[in-house]
């Protein structure tokens, strides 16, 4: 009997483990790493990157009418106090090293994974408040979960003995889609400023 | 066999009690080498923790218009040979303040309140955004970039020290 629980268990966790290989970032064919740990993968339909709606404030906000815009998005909530505002202002000062022709042709963008407590004004006074350029945006969980789910992020609500309620422990990448948009590549949850200016440069060239 | 017993627990307790007084001395052995005349006046010589550690680089995040949460961050050294322990800290414009780590699980951030920080004898300990931090919950007004506000610092000995931290919108 307890044989069997234990085989159950490892099934389930060989499966879960199988299932994270293919949603995983890594498992996506990696085309540039130039050492700086970034990785550049190719947007591909059904599989990885491409377009979606959400909404800021009540409006709908679809990736794609920023077309011709280098985009560098994040997923995060905004309760977070500690490494989500710290990755959203070194985006932040990274925006204000470019150029004003840059920082045209730049859309940053904020994805709260908690819809539940980023609401509408809120959320947009919070993602302007790094950087003026900055939107928020999000949906329903079942819509965000989806956006999140092609990017390759990953979020989980987790119930907590903290004041907070719940918690929400999520990775922590930046996501640069090309101004085609058809290339996305992906930064390390530790990257520093430079790094962003970097790719934001290179990006635009 | 009650007798055992009962002779059983006070011999217990006298062993227990002897090796508490085996501490005390050891430790006021070691403060003595100190030469003081403020031990003559204080017999009870063991400092607080409030005065053996120190705080460095205290600092608030700015909080975005309509965000009711931030967080607080310092260097915490200790500079005696006992550990220490942070355990609670207060903010006068925050309705709960509690401890909290956030740590890297694989490729997940995750964050949890912990009871305690310890501060390790001779040591320090460094709250900052990926690490620990002091969790500022039911923010009653906005925080702004240039202002100070008054933080206070509970250990585990129960004493207080109260910090000056400088609000800023932090990137590293």
């Amino acid at each position: 009997m307890k044989t069997t629980y234990v085989f159950i268990g490892l099934l389930a966790f060989a499966l879960g483990i199988g299932i994270a290989q293919y949603y995983l970032p890594h498992s996506e064919p990696a085309l540039d790493t130039s050492g700086n740990g970034n990785t550049r993968v190719p947007v591909t339909p059904g599989k990885f990157g491409g377009d979606f709606t959400l909404k800021q404030d009540d409006q709908p906000v679809k990736l794609s009418d920023f077309r011709g815009k280098l985009i560098v998005m994040y997923f995060g909530y905004a309760s977070c106090p500690d490494v989500c505002p710290t990755t959203l202002a070194i985006i932040a000062s990274a925006l204000r090293e470019l150029t004003p022709k840059e920082l045209e042709k730049v859309q940053p963008i904020f994805i709260s994974v908690d819809p539940q407590r980023d609401q509408g004004e809120n959320l947009a006074a919070y993602a302007s408040h790094f950087h003026p350029s900055f939107i928020g945006i999000t949906g329903t969980e079942d819509e965000v979960q989806k956006v999140a789910n092609q990017y390759g992020a990953f979020f989980i609500k987790v119930e907590s003995d903290s004041a907070m309620g719940y918690l929400v422990d999520h990775t922590s990448k930046t996501y640069m889609v090309s101004q085609d948009g058809k290339y996305v590549t992906i930064l390390p949850h530790d990257m520093i400023r430079d790094d962003v200016l970097n790719a934001i440069r290179s990006g635009l060239q | 066999m009650k007798l055992f017993k009962r002779t059983l627990i006070t011999a217990m307790l006298l062993a227990t009690t002897i090796g508490l007084c085996a501490c005390n001395n050891s430790t006021e052995t070691t403060e003595n080498t100190v030469p003081s005349t403020a031990l003559v006046a204080t017999p009870a010589v063991t400092k607080t923790a409030a005065e053996v550690i120190t705080v460095s680089k205290p600092r608030i995040r700015a909080t975005a218009p309509g965000q009711m949460v931030s967080g607080a961050f310092l260097t915490l050294t200790n500079t005696s040979a006992t550990s220490h322990a942070l355990t609670s800290a207060s903010f006068n414009a925050a309705g709960i303040v509690e401890i909290h780590e956030t740590s890297m699980n694989g490729e997940m951030m995750r964050m949890r309140q912990v009871s305690h920080i310890d501060i390790p004898a001779n040591g320090s300990v460094e709250l900052k955004p990926g690490s620990y931090h002091i969790m500022l919950m039911g923010l009653e007004k906005e925080l702004s970039a240039g202002t100070t506000e008054t933080l206070t610092l509970t250990f585990s000995d129960q004493s207080h020290k109260t910090v000056e931290a400088s609000v800023g919108d932090l990137s590293e």
